[in-house]
């Protein structure tokens, strides 16, 4: 009882940090442009750790690292996909920062209905991200109550702590919009950043005595963990393509990129991200890799982060593994939780009523942040069988926007028709190749994912060649070119 | 050197160090724990070096393009052509 008071006692002056931080940081929110957006005004340094908090999930101290235990360094592609993602974010930061600035974007849909001049398609396009993106959400606060109950040795259950944890961090995504959403990341991020590395860190020196001590030990118990045994080839390749394509067209990422007070900042924001991505990817998947070794490894491989941390660090390292998994877990859902509401109104909603205001919109927005979080919980709470298999699937889907939004911002020539047709036909491949893995055989071990974007590609190129250019285009592309960069050495 | 030369080179970096962890023939070449590499595992090397090496261009790629820019604007504002 003792030990699941200090580590209370550690989750809730953390909650408390938190709190204070959002206050003193936050502005009232006035408008749709403020709440979904922050005004376009976050420095590189908000904008860095708000990309930082809402792109590493908790479920890296969960799943992830119990797959470390398990399948070895496979478990470390997250490393390379994060990496991989953010030089594809580097690529587009100018053209969609800009045209986000000039058109007056808020989501990824405006970006689409913009470029492809179709309501219709940004009203689909935008449905199907936000269908195949929200099972993330509800993984995200199922692990919440995960860390909860694992993190004060089962004393608070696991529904008890979910709730109230993203009740408070709908709270502050309400209240205070993308711009607390982004101050929460700051804090959150810094914390599973630099707190979470140094911790981590320690916690291998005392279980190993160091990283070369750490290979030794896990050549001697099972040298296939330093490899990608049989799992490699091209399953590896799949997995790494499909999640890097998939990161970078997540509605998240965009909203990240029009927060930022220029595209320079952005591409600042770029250049962090990928050193904290390394360090925390490898620190703690690398600390995971030779717990197997204890014979008592617990049976539920997905609390060991927590049993390792009790068994060298006691109560209080126990407490701070719990603040890194909460931090990046209330990070990552209140980045989803204010892009979806904003989505949700303005794609969704402003379809059906063309001629809703935006004041009306705003309040949508603000009451959606409530009602999607509510929904969240409310699913959840229930026993969802395959949800990771699920949530994999949705991903492979999310993919196939992928063609959609980066060939369109660099290839004048793509057009509605091809990324259309492409887009239904590359989410029916990985679908099908997905729930029945024999129709793709002949793909001879791709995923149906990455057998989907190929098709795509291919229907797009096509189409395009098939069809007129469009001059209308050529507006956006000119604009991109002559917009002159903003300079701004502004922090938060 | 211009902007888009600039984005040329970085896409060929960047399909050339991704090609080196994830084509298949070429991860199979690389998927083993000998010999050791600077005291890591031979595959957790490279699994470590294409990341860094891309985080290290992308710092490189940025100090790169605020150079350009700087100078189209520096020729800019004396009317000059700028290519």
């Amino acid at each position: 009882m003792t030990q699941a008071i200090i580590t209370i006692g550690c989750i809730l002056v953390y909650f408390a940090i938190n709190a204070v931080i959002i206050r003193l940081l936050g502005k009232k929110q006035e408008s749709l442009e403020e709440f979904g957006v922050g005004n376009r005004s976050f420095g590189w340094l908000l904008n860095a750790f708000a990309y930082i908090g809402g792109w590493y999930t908790g479920t890296i101290y969960t799943g992830w690292f119990s797959n470390a235990s398990t399948i070895g360094v496979f478990a470390q592609y997250v490393i390379i996909y994060s990496v991989s993602s953010l030089f594809v974010m580097f690529f587009m930061a100018r053209p969609v920062w800009v045209l986000g600035k000039v058109y007056g974007l808020e989501t990824q849909g405006d970006l689409i209905e913009l470029r492809y001049g179709s309501k219709v398609f940004k009203f689909v396009f935008a449905l199907l991200t936000f269908l195949f993106w929200s099972p993330w959400l509800i993984l995200e606060i199922k692990s919440i109550g995960y860390v909860v109950y694992a993190a004060t040795y089962s004393s608070v259950s696991f529904n008890l702590g979910l709730i109230v944890v993203s009740a408070f961090v709908i709270a502050y995504c309400f209240l205070g919009g993308a711009r607390a959403s982004a101050v929460g990341g700051l804090v959150q991020g810094i914390t599973f950043t630099i707190v979470g590395i140094l911790a981590v860190y320690w916690l291998i020196v005392r279980v190993y005595g160091g990283l070369g001590d750490m290979y030794d030990t896990v050549e001697e118990i099972n040298a296939g963990l330093l490899t990608l045994g049989a799992l490699g080839g091209k399953y590896w390749a799949s997995v790494v393509i499909t999640c890097t394509l998939g990161g970078y067209v997540l509605p998240g990422v965009f909203a990240t990129i029009y927060r930022a007070d220029s595209s320079r900042a952005v591409k600042k924001s770029v250049l962090l991200a990928p050193i904290a991505g390394i360090l925390i990817g490898f620190t703690i998947l690398s600390l995971g890799l030779g717990l197997t070794r204890f014979p008592d490894f617990p049976a539920d491989p997905q609390s060991s982060a927590f049993w390792i941390a009790g068994k060298f660090g006691g109560p209080v390292m126990v407490g701070l593994m719990g603040i890194l998994a909460l931090a990046a877990c209330m990070s990552t859902i209140s980045a989803v939780l204010n892009t979806a509401s904003v989505l949700i109104a303005k794609d969704l909603v402003g379809f059906f009523g063309p001629g809703i205001t935006r004041e009306k919109l705003f309040k949508y927005a603000r009451t959606l942040t409530i009602v999607v979080g509510i929904v969240a919980i409310l699913i959840a709470t229930q026993n969802i069988p395959n949800l990771m298999f699920i949530s994999l699937i949705m991903y492979d889907c999310t993919v196939q926007s992928f063609p959609a939004v980066f060939v369109g911002l660099f290839w004048r020539r793509a057009n509605l028709p091809g990324v259309s047709l492409g887009f239904i036909v590359g989410c029916v491949f990985s679908l099908v190749g997905n729930f029945f893995p024999a129709t793709i055989a002949w793909a001879g071990g791709w995923s149906g994912g990455m057998v989907g974007v190929a098709v795509n590609m291919v229907i797009i190129i096509v189409c395009a060649f098939a069809c007129k250019p469009y001059h209308r285009v050529d507006e956006l592309f000119s604009t991109i070119r002559s917009y002159k960069e903003i300079r701004s050495k502004k922090l938060i | 050197m211009t902007r888009k030369a600039l984005y040329g080179l970085s896409a060929v970096i960047y399909l050339a160090l991704m090609g080196l962890i994830t084509l298949p023939p070429v991860t199979a070449a690389l998927d083993r724990v000998e010999p050791r590499i600077l005291g890591f595992p031979f595959f957790q090397f490279f699994l470590l070096a294409v990341p860094v090496a891309l985080a290290v261009w992308l710092i490189i790629w940025f100090l790169w393009e605020c150079k350009i820019e700087d100078a189209k604007e520096r020729s800019e504002e004396k009317g000059g052509d700028v290519k």
